[in-house]
């Protein structure tokens, strides 16, 4: 049985709450005292709201807003001078949130999934995946399967080929990242010109993206 | 885990086709998701700059995911 308590916010509360000025709830976040309290309050309704919806939508549910809310809350204080402007506070302060509590979720989701036995066989083909050669269009995706596997094979890093199997298994590239010891940007960087080398393999061997996609759709 | 099945091979060409070049990373187009998200739910003609972060998100599944995240978040607001 679930004993967490249920906080419950206000709807009407907390969307006049998100139309306070963007000046308003910086000054009022570094203020002192009463100011400050409410204000955090206040934050978090917002907070809690909008986590709500994220939580529920997001890995089924993994992760409750209330479990994510106050982490998110010190990483908006302690960022609180980066914030330009550039959007409404409570959707720069919700971004933070979000990015905190769908972390959390996939860190949760592949927290049992070893990387040793995932990279197993990384990047092989099961037979089953070769199709039949019975008709004209299986013939041509016989052929570009094949040409894929020898692309991969010879275009790709050992690492390129581990990150873009755990790709295709699911694994965000933050995952992956903090399970090899990379960040995030990098192995973004390492997937986005792996699909380069296999785009431009494929072009060069006389495959038009185009044609190629419609033998798979 | 097994080998790649074959639904894993066609997401594996659909993304290979879709590839584009991407002139900004993770952490920048996370920079700028927040303004991008309130412009795409108010319907608003998208900037050249919002354009590179609408083409990070078609790059990037991870990014994406959050900033699906993000909008569940903002539309309890609309």
């Amino acid at each position: 049985m679930n004993t967490r308590s249920v906080v419950v916010v206000s709807s009407r509360r907390s969307s006049e709450l998100y139309s306070v000025e963007n000046d308003q709830w910086v000054a009022d976040l570094q203020s002192e005292g009463d100011e400050r309290d409410s204000a955090i309050e206040n934050l978090r309704e917002i907070l809690l709201r909008g986590l709500s919806a994220t939580c529920r939508n997001q890995y089924g549910g993994k992760v409750q807003a209330e479990d994510v809310v106050q982490e998110a809350l010190i990483k908006i204080l302690d960022k609180l001078d980066t914030f330009e402007g550039r959007s409404k506070f409570t959707t720069w302060a919700l971004t933070i949130a979000v990015r905190v509590a769908i972390s959390e979720m996939r860190r949760k989701h592949f927290k049992d999934v070893s990387m040793d036995k995932l990279l197993e066989k990384s990047m092989r083909f099961e037979p089953a995946a070769l199709p039949e050669v019975s008709s004209d269009i299986e013939n041509e995706k016989l052929s570009i399967i094949k040409k894929l596997r020898e692309l991969i094979d010879d275009n790709l890093t050992d690492k390129q080929r581990e990150a873009v199997h755990c790709l295709l298994n699911g694994m965000p590239v933050e995952i992956f990242a903090e399970k090899t010891g990379s960040n995030r940007n990098a192995v973004y960087k390492l997937v986005h010109d792996a699909r380069v080398k296999l785009r431009q393999g494929f072009e060069q061997a006389g495959y038009k993206a185009d044609d190629v996609n419609s033998v798979f759709v | 885990m097994s080998a790649l099945s074959l639904e894993q091979i066609q997401t594996l060409v659909g993304l290979i086709v879709t590839t584009e070049p991407d002139k900004i990373n993770c952490d920048q187009c996370y920079g700028r998701i927040g303004e991008f998200a309130e412009v795409a739910l108010e319907g608003r003609e998208l900037s050249d700059g919002m354009k590179i972060v609408q083409n990070h998100l078609e790059q990037c599944p991870c990014c994406k995911g959050e900033y699906e995240g993000l909008l569940d978040a903002l539309r309890e607001f609309q």
